[in-house]
């Protein structure tokens, strides 16, 4: 991926494509319903967008390399639930610590499976969802787990505010931030972007492909890990199944931010966008009154109509 | 000469080896498995995955795989149960299996035509399908009404249900078009090399939409057969992973999600495998969750067997060559 003048001129104007479609999307809502245009809602979109913004964040590494993960949704459980359910037996800090290390084991478990085995992703990390689901279920023994006391610092995460504006939007910009750093101005951003175009010619150039696979697996066992904070520290309460078809949308936006499937071309901003679309989606229509499930047809035709576009794009700018 | 041809019937066919180890193991360990009523038990309740795993398995040998499948079979179940009352039972079934051929027919235009991404069209078409279910369903389940439809999903011939019958008949007629049609051997290049299928003259972009007909087809008659088996359809019936399982079921029997090789009966050896699998969880009394892991784990497991089979075939070839 080199950044020829060219290219980044047609970046721009395609990262301004989605960012349209998120405007008109918006102004669209706003026009509709006046719930939708008050402050306070676009404060509670970012609030309920964190969890999948974060996730998404991470999802991009595995989508660039080209591969899938399909585990974050159980994982997300699963970290949600020891989160929550140890934080009253070991303290708030251990508690995170703990799920953070279970989102990088199983991220490191997947990676190791699909970066070194070479295996393919999808069955694997649907593998590897089931065993996590398992796992989140016998800790809990199928039942929800709740906090004690909800007054504690820890849930000032999820639900706290600076300056009116959400604590949990705060750190998923500043983890996107984080995590958009790595990718374009890191090492190892290069490297998977490189891995994921040819993994051959990144071997013969000297970059152990297998590892930088494994890596941007951590990062979205990490990244689930951290949602499932911002997620459990909202309710002070968990469900062994709250992440369930999770996966679903952390991948839709990841897909609506642009990054190819095959692998080799993403951008975290880009993705952000695509989050937030899903989430002006799922808010936008509860506010104008309509079922919940009228989002999931909205999502479908949005998903089409946005990778229609960019493909047309990219072929016009082979064609020129 | 003999030997090596039993060899190579096996590196071919990983899922036999499998198969008769976890058959032995639960003929030893698991009290109650060896009788036939239990191993026909096993088959008649796996026969719904399996047809639709036919589907699939065209599909996957064409290199293509279909996400729309979990939220099909929910619609067409609704639409085979809802429309009984005013339209009577045949249409209310025949419109079920339209639609899930439309939706199919949806699936295969986009990607092979207008050229989006698979993964992406049948996930998009995964949440659309989603919420027509949802929205016809109003959140309510749907009971069947009809004597006949209900009687076709619990009645028997022998030991083998009508479905599963239906089945089988489903398992010769994918072999014979796979194996003796110009269609199916056209299906077979595509997923090994479309543009050199497409150089030889097939028309890669017809035969792939026909396989996500096929597909969608199969998956809205599994969507019915479910409804037909229960009496009724709930607006969640397959989310979130019924087309995982169904993935899963064809790439462990062999068949490559790269495309280009497998068979119907290695999708039968998978449906059966995961089947068994359950079928002794639930005989040994284990909690659910366990057996879910157990799949999971089996689903590496055998990916990981695969890879060893295939890079030892490889070396073979290589040392051979």
């Amino acid at each position: 991926m080199q950044q020829s003048g060219g290219n980044k001129v047609l970046g721009t104007l395609k990262r301004q494509g989605i960012v349209m479609a998120l405007v008109v999307i918006y102004i669209l809502f706003a026009i509709a319903s006046p719930q939708f245009r008050s402050l306070r809602n676009v404060i509670l979109i970012l609030r309920q967008v964190a969890t999948i913004g974060v996730m998404a964040a991470g999802m991009t590494f595995v989508i660039i390399g080209g591969n899938f993960d399909l585990s974050v949704g159980s994982l997300l459980s699963l970290c949600s639930v020891l989160c929550i359910g140890l934080h009253d037996r070991i303290g708030p800090v251990p508690a995170m610590l703990v799920a953070i290390i279970a989102g990088l084991a199983s991220g490191a478990v997947s990676g190791f499976l699909v970066g070194y085995l070479k295996l393919n992703s999808m069955i694997v990390t649907l593998g590897m969802m089931n065993v996590i689901q398992a796992l989140a279920l016998m800790v809990t023994n199928g039942r929800s787990v709740y906090l004690e006391d909800t007054d504690v610092w820890f849930c000032q995460i999820g639900k706290g505010n600076i300056a009116g504006f959400p604590i949990s939007a705060v750190i998923m910009i500043l983890y996107i931030i984080l995590m958009a750093v790595i990718l374009m101005k890191r090492k190892y951003g290069h490297q998977i972007l490189s891995t994921g175009g040819n993994a051959e010619a990144c071997r013969y150039s000297g970059i152990d492909d297998r590892r930088v696979l494994l890596k941007s697996f951590v990062l979205s066992g990490l990244s689930a890990a951290v949602g499932a904070i911002l997620l459990s520290s909202r309710g002070g309460s968990a469900q062994p199944t709250v992440g369930q078809s999770y996966e679903f949308d952390v991948i839709t936006a990841v897909i609506l931010g642009g990054a190819s499937l095959a692998g080799g071309s993403g951008n975290i901003y880009k993705t952000f966008v695509g989050v937030l679309i899903l989430g002006i989606l799922k808010n936008g229509f509860v506010m104008m009154g309509f079922p919940y499930y009228v989002q999931w047809i909205a999502q479908c035709l949005i998903m089409l109509v946005a990778v229609y576009l960019d493909m047309m794009s990219k072929k016009k700018k082979g064609a020129a | 000469m003999k030997n090596n041809r039993f060899k190579t019937f096996i590196s071919n066919n990983t899922i036999v080896p499998i198969m008769v180890i976890v058959l032995v193991f639960a003929a030893f360990v698991v009290p109650g498995f060896l009788n036939v009523g239990n191993i026909f038990n096993v088959f008649n309740q796996n026969a719904m995955k399996g047809i639709m795993a036919i589907g699939m398995t065209f599909l996957i040998i064409n290199g293509y795989f279909d996400m729309s499948l979990c939220t099909l079979v929910g619609l067409t179940a609704a639409l085979s149960c809802g429309l009984q009352e005013s339209l009577g039972t045949v249409p209310a079934v025949l419109i079920a299996l339209l639609a899930g051929a439309a939706v199919g027919l949806i699936n295969g235009i986009l990607v092979s035509y207008v050229g989006i991404n698979a993964f992406v069209v049948t996930l998009a078409m995964m949440m659309g399908c989603h919420g027509i279910a949802y929205i016809y369903h109003k959140e309510q389940s749907f009971v069947a009404r009809s004597e006949a439809f209900i009687h076709f999903g619990t009645g028997k011939i022998g030991p083998f249900s009508y479905i599963s019958i239906l089945f089988l008949l489903l398992l010769v007629i994918g072999h014979f078009v796979l194996r003796y049609t110009d269609y199916g051997r056209s299906t077979y290049a595509i997923g090994g090399n479309a543009a050199a299928a497409f150089n030889a003259g097939i028309n890669t972009k017809l035969v792939t939409c026909m396989n996500f007909v096929v597909c969608g087809f199969l998956s809205g008659l599994g969507g019915v057969l479910y409804a037909c088996y229960a009496g009724a359809s709930t607006p969640a019936l397959g989310w979130p992973d019924m087309h995982m399982l169904v993935i899963a079921a064809v790439v462990l029997g062999g068949t490559k999600l790269s495309g280009g090789s497998g068979n119907v009966w290695y999708t039968l050896g998978g449906i059966m495998l995961l089947g068994i699998i359950d079928n002794i969880m639930n005989l040994l009394n284990v909690q659910t969750y366990v057996s879910t892991m157990v799949n999971g784990l089996i689903m590496i497991g055998v990916l990981c067997l695969d890879k060893v089979m295939m890079a030892k075939q490889l070396k073979k070839a290589n040392l051979e060559g």
